[in-house]
């Protein structure tokens, strides 16, 4: 047919995602994502360069700054032997990350006292929404922001002044309680 | 001319917008470098830096108050609690010291930038933020009345102290 242009395969999937978008637009739809950062006390590139025994506990202040969290063990904290819980009296987070250091050094040599535990955060936000608007009104149904964090644990012998041991917990948990608005008030 | 079309939807559709949140005065490394160990007082570092976010002694877990920001703080309320013994730590003067620690107060400053940029995709849009934190950490001997020491780190650098570390 004269005057007939042929249509390359490249445009077709342009083509249809431009129609599914007006379409989306035309019937009210929309999904609305956010991810936001808290807090980032650490990055795993900066982590990456302890190492135990050798990085000093003044590379960490340099390289971190302060902890959010400093605990030092003031009696003897020993794993206990292998079955048995920690006593119900651990609850704080530190006290957790002591157990899991001493419970790694073994129950010969589980005893932490001399060192001081750091904790550096690092946390995420993160949520979304589908929206829809039509003749008739309409809404978004948020799903409930998630927070992710994760915490740099190091051990650090004072005796010494280097690291002894760290580890990277990583946690997620739902922010019920969390409001949100959407733009800056 | 579809080419051109859909460039020109494309640049619309991909474009975004930034806003940000600012908290507390910026500050400036200059003027940091400016402070002197035993010399600046306590007058001229408010004239500087205005007053601290939180002044606390030894032992203490000043309540500090969140940044502005678009959400609800987490920690669920307008402040929150940190442990001052995490700030004594950079200062070895301070640290382990056999002197009573009561005549020293840690003065804490920040400046905080809550920035986030949005996107307009295809079938809805994409909002990516972050904070950016720079904090100042000022050792103040309370007996002269002068700064014995400081720490300062911006977002995404190292500490750098008043008094170099070997």
């Amino acid at each position: 047919m004269e005057g007939a242009r042929r249509i390359s395969s490249g445009t077709v999937p342009i083509v249809s995602l431009l129609a599914m978008a007006i379409a989306a637009g035309l019937c009210g739809c929309a999904v609305i994502g956010e991810r936001h950062v808290l807090e980032e006390q650490f990055t795993l590139e900066n982590a990456g360069r302890i190492r135990s025994g050798m990085t000093t506990k003044s590379e960490i202040l340099d390289w971190f700054g302060p902890p959010s969290e400093i605990s030092r063990a003031a009696t003897p904290v020993t794993a206990s032997p292998p079955g048995e819980n920690p006593p119900e009296s651990v609850e704080t987070a530190p006290d957790t990350a002591i157990w899991r250091f001493a419970a790694a050094r073994g129950t010969a040599h589980g005893a932490v006292q001399g060192h001081v535990l750091y904790g550096y955060r690092d946390s995420t936000l993160a949520w979304s929404e589908f929206c829809a608007y039509g003749q008739y009104g309409g809404g978004c149904i948020p799903t409930t922001p998630a927070l992710e964090e994760k915490i740099l644990w190091i051990l650090v012998d004072e005796s010494t002044g280097r690291v002894a041991d760290h580890f990277i917990e990583k946690k997620k948990r739902e922010e019920n309680s969390l409001r949100i608005t959407p733009w800056p008030q | 001319m579809l080419p051109a079309v859909i460039t020109m939807v494309a640049v619309l559709f991909l474009s975004g917008c930034s806003t940000s949140l600012r908290t507390g005065k910026p500050i400036h490394e200059e003027q940091v470098r400016a402070i002197a160990p035993g010399a600046t007082t306590k007058d001229e570092l408010f004239e500087r830096f205005g007053p601290p976010a939180a002044i606390a002694a030894r032992g203490e877990i000043p309540a500090i108050p969140t940044p502005s920001t678009s959400y609800e703080p987490v920690r669920g309320s307008s402040s929150y609690n940190i442990d001052a013994n995490t700030f004594f730590e950079l200062f070895p003067a301070a640290r382990g010291s056999d002197d009573s620690d009561d005549y020293r107060r840690i003065y804490y400053y920040r400046h905080v930038v809550e920035r986030r940029v949005t996107y307009f995709l295809l079938l809805g849009l994409y909002t990516s933020g972050g904070t950016a934190t720079d904090r100042l950490w000022i050792l103040m001997d309370e007996k002269t009345g002068t700064v014995e020491d400081y720490a300062c780190k911006k977002s995404g650098e190292g500490v750098f102290f008043g008094i170099p570390r070997n």
